[in-house]
């Protein structure tokens, strides 16, 4: 269980830059707790960098450049005496190909950001059997635990990149295109992982696959070149979109 | 037609060093023996050993060792995991980076006897450290440095970005990340790149002739202040000397410089191969 209870990520008048290059214009949404969340839209309209600026990630590109708030509760992630570390501790990220730390175990991975960001902790050994177990990964690694984490197919050490995000105990969990890389088998069991984590985490998906968002979101967010087009319950947005470039877009007009 | 000339190129050179390296060990096989490591340099060739020399030899490159390597890694973790990923393209520090950068690649391509005049004048005069082994020593530093921090470079540059990306979602400093993610990773080819740069202070003599090491040392080097000679200088003296014995001695001095090298660059290639299995 998280350590924190899930918390609603509210951005406000969010504008982001790469040198000169505006990607993202004045995007303000609320996106609410113990749900999943999509963002849609076509390749380059901004969907990773909006939720790296979620967890701070985007402004660790040189050059980069942000204006506007997000607040995740009651924090606001951009307050001047918050510690972006902190900020990220809170907001976990996985991201397109997996990226397990390759001279890690299995068991160290899971255990990589506790350890590092010294996080007091229960019994090591209850950690990783809890959030492997959270990822449907337990049964499959727990009789060889010390291997290292790139022996695993790729859809397990995606599985288990989000149970080393999970053990940091965050609030939010960031998913950016989780399976860019996997096969259909592979992409069913995340996808039915994030159905299962909802209830405790607020979970933001950007994906391309627009069935995958209508699959797994309550909520889905179109952005279409740096603009929030529309934000809407998934269900809404797929059959009776109130924008006509939602339309374009899902009715595979443009991509 | 290029692959003819490229493997031309490659052969004839080797071809060549396999010639020069069986008439070396060919002239040198009688001297080849414990004894010879062990003495000391003589009038007569034929009890004449290198023991100071290889000695001086092995303080030198421990110096070269202890102040190049932390150095060069420091600073290529610098440039590679703060300059490179933090600095903004328009800020002076990323023109600073350019800048420290291109003055790296140039000094790698310095002749060795510029470094030696360098050290010279500063470690032996200006400092006051005299002909010693210290100045010798701190010289080598200054030559591989550039190489040190090259090749750390280059292991840095191997690493995904997405793995860094990983671990500073995960909430870790940049330093965490470094220390914990990414050098655990290299950690082989780092080492493996120090010692091809260290080794290179191993068979140098250029500088250490310009410093002004001995050519006769009938004693061993008691601390880093003593005036002291190295192997490949050793070697040269021996060489320039009319008797016919001392060229035997030079060619057996030879077997034994290249033996040295070849099992320290025989090892840091291992250390690669052992480095891209494992990755």
């Amino acid at each position: 269980m998280p350590r924190h209870s899930p918390t609603p990520i509210v951005i406000e008048r969010l504008c982001a830059w790469y040198g000169a290059a505006q990607v993202l214009d004045d995007v303000s949404m609320t996106i609410p707790a113990s749900e999943v969340t999509s963002i849609i839209g076509p390749s380059g309209c901004g969907k990773s960098t909006l939720i790296r600026c979620f967890n701070r990630m985007h402004e660790l590109v040189p050059g980069s450049r942000m204006s506007g708030g997000v607040r995740l509760g009651d924090l606001d992630a951009y307050a001047p005496q918050v510690d972006p570390m902190l900020v990220r501790q809170r907001v976990g990220m996985v991201f397109q190909t997996p990226t397990p730390f390759p001279t890690m175990s299995i068991r160290d991975n899971v255990l990589a950001g506790i350890r590092l960001t010294g996080r007091p902790k229960g019994i090591p050994e209850a950690t990783v059997e809890t959030k492997l177990r959270q990822v449907a990964l337990w049964d499959e690694v727990k009789d060889h635990l010390d291997r290292p984490a790139t022996s695993l197919g790729l859809g397990a050490q995606q599985r288990l990149c989000i149970a080393r995000a999970l053990a940091v105990e965050p609030e939010v969990l960031l998913l950016d295109e989780p399976c860019y890389a996997l096969d259909p088998i592979a992409t069913t069991r995340i996808e039915d992982l994030v159905h299962s984590l909802r209830e405790n985490y607020t979970i933001v998906l950007v994906t391309h696959n627009m069935r995958q968002a209508a699959r797994v979101s309550q909520w889905t967010a179109f952005l279409l070149n740096g603009r929030l087009v529309e934000f809407s319950e998934t269900g809404e947005l797929f059959t009776s979109p109130s924008d006509k470039r939602t339309e374009d877009y899902i009715t595979g007009k443009f991509d | 037609m290029l692959f003819a000339i490229g493997l031309a190129a490659t052969l004839i050179p080797l071809v060549l060093l396999l010639i020069l390296g069986v008439h070396v060990v060919w002239t040198g096989w009688e001297r080849l023996d414990l004894a010879f490591v062990t003495s000391f340099p003589s009038r007569f060739p034929a009890s004449a050993g290198i023991l100071p020399g290889l000695l001086g030899s092995l303080w030198i490159v421990s110096v070269t060792a202890i102040v190049a390597l932390p150095i060069g890694i420091g600073t290529a973790i610098y440039l590679e995991e703060y300059g490179r990923f933090t600095a903004s393209p328009n800020g002076i520090r990323f023109h600073l980076a350019r800048v420290i950068d291109i003055n790296i690649n140039n000094l790698a391509s310095v002749p060795s006897i510029i470094y030696g005049l360098l050290g010279l004048e500063i470690f032996a005069r200006t400092l006051g450290f005299g002909r010693s082994l210290l100045a010798g020593g701190l010289t080598m530093a200054l030559l591989v440095l550039p190489m040190v921090i090259i090749s750390t470079r280059e292991a840095f540059r191997a690493v995904p970005r997405s793995v860094r990306d990983a671990g500073l979602a995960l909430g870790c400093s940049r330093w965490q990340v470094t220390r914990y993610i990414v050098l655990p990773m290299i950690w082989p080819a780092v080492l493996a790149g120090s010692i091809f740069a260290v080794s290179r202070a191993f068979g140098e003599a250029a500088p250490l002739i310009v410093l002004g090491a001995v050519s006769y040392v009938d004693f061993l080097p008691g601390d880093l202040s003593a005036p002291f000679t190295a192997l490949p200088i050793q070697i040269f003296y021996w060489l320039s000397r009319p008797q016919a014995g001392f060229e035997i001695d030079a060619a057996a001095g030879i077997v034994v410089l290249l033996m040295t090298l070849l099992g320290l660059n025989g090892f840091a290639i291992y250390l690669r191969y052992r480095y891209r299995t494992a990755a």
